[in-house]
């Protein structure tokens, strides 16, 4: 029996300790991948914080067959996606609140974009779980929604176009 | 040149530490905890739900069998034209009809699920209570349509049917809820032996004319009484003592 499935069950009890372990134990993995995906600090916290809200609002529909954390991403992935939709894609142009909390790290954050936008989008968000994200490819296929030999295929097919860029 | 995973891992910051505040965390755990209670108080199960919901976890196949079995002792009964030992005999059915029971009641015990049942939303005794309760609605319902059936129709007497069903009925359900609670000897196989033994001797009696003959109706009236006062004590005491039943197989395991 998985950690999960009996942090799970104490939270529909309603065990507020397990909902602070809980919380605690994804935050971080889902707000990284909220940044990845946005590209803004501030807004990406609001996205990790929906996503989390979104996942407690359905909690009593929510059946635990896997890992949790697999569906935060989804819920995650949605969140994003939403954003995007009103947002319209960000440009490079708009990360200067990013700049203002790591102005080091930002050529590095650029490249990375820049890396990132260089795949198409069915590229893209296996690279991200799998190279950022680091999940196994077979959670990557249940995130997804699609074959393992499939998440193989295009985390391939990614692993060339990221490493034709770094090394141009 | 191709970039190993570790390489290109590195390159895309995926060992980079992760930017995030407490404060952003401390407002996600209170907002999370906020939306789950929102979402409770709007889909609050009432007790008819639950029953439902719980009703959905037993397999039917008990049910279809109960159903099956009453139905063979309806057309044996219509076939003998009520023939007194077929009526005797349906002791015997009524103790199989409870022991189809067993499985069902032992399952959770078997599988050690009460370990996980007992960090659900809902208490054991709620699970427990429910559980039983769909079981005797539906065993009920049974009950009702094959007495109404063989009454009715003239086929058995009102007494005969209370003699020869309900009490045999009862008195299994009586040793299977007893050894259910029990911590010490609750297995299946000892309940199921105890019901056997049972059968064998409500069989002797009631075969035998010299003993059947001696027990009055108002003697077989006041021990029906007895038994299902019995039969609701020992459900209350499963009930009180599954928290205990649980906490004495972990100790096992």
């Amino acid at each position: 029996m998985d950690e999960d499935f009996l942090l799970v069950q104490k939270m529909r009890m309603g065990d507020e300790n397990a909902f602070d372990r809980f919380v605690t134990k994804y935050y971080p993995a889902i707000m990284k991948y909220c940044q990845i995906h946005i590209r803004d600090y501030g807004y990406a916290e609001d996205m990790t914080q929906e996503t989390f809200t979104r996942f407690f609002r359905t909690f009593r529909q929510y059946k635990h067959y896997g890992k949790a954390v697999n569906y935060l991403y989804v819920i995650a992935a949605n969140a994003c996606r939403d954003y995007h939709r009103k947002q319209k894609e960000l440009l490079l142009e708009d990360l200067p609140e990013m700049a203002e909390q790591d102005a080091g790290g930002m050529d590095e954050q650029i490249e990375i974009a820049e890396a990132l936008d260089r795949l198409s989008d069915e590229l893209r968000e296996p690279a991200i779980l799998f190279f950022i994200q680091e999940r196994r490819q077979k959670d990557i296929a249940a995130i997804l929604g699609i074959s393992v030999a499939l998440v193989k295929y295009r985390i391939r097919r990614a692993r060339e176009l990221l490493s034709e860029y770094f090394t141009e | 040149m191709r970039l190993s995973d570790y390489q290109l891992r590195n390159r895309l910051g995926a060992k980079k530490e992760i930017l995030y505040t407490d404060k952003g965390l401390a407002e996600t755990i209170e907002r999370s905890k906020a939306a789950f209670a929102e979402s409770e108080a709007k889909n609050d199960t009432s007790y008819a739900e639950f029953l439902y919901q719980q009703s959905r976890y037993i397999r039917k196949r008990w049910w279809i069998l109960q159903g099956m079995l009453l139905l063979l002792i309806w057309f044996m009964l219509q076939m003998t034209e009520s023939s007194i030992y077929v009526q005797r005999y349906m002791g015997i059915a009524a103790s199989l009809f409870a022991i189809l029971l067993l499985p069902e009641l032992w399952k959770n015990r078997n599988a050690n699920a009460l370990e996980i049942e007992s960090v659900s939303y809902y208490s054991l005794r709620q699970i427990y209570s429910a559980r039983i309760l769909a079981f005797a609605l539906v065993d009920f319902l049974l009950i009702c349509a094959f007495t109404l059936s063989v009454v009715l129709t003239g086929t058995v007497f009102a007494e005969e049917m209370m003699i020869q069903f309900f009490l045999p009925y009862i008195v299994t359900c009586c040793i299977c809820f007893r050894v259910l609670s029990s911590n010490r000897m609750g297995s299946e196989a000892f309940a199921l032996s105890l019901c056997v033994v049972f059968c064998i001797v409500w069989t002797q009696i009631v075969l035998n004319e010299e003993i059947y003959g001696t027990i009055t109706l108002p003697v077989w009236i006041v021990v029906t009484i007895i038994a299902a006062g019995y039969l609701v004590y020992c459900v209350r005491r499963g009930q009180d003592n599954c928290v205990k039943m649980w906490e004495v197989s972990t100790l096992w395991n």
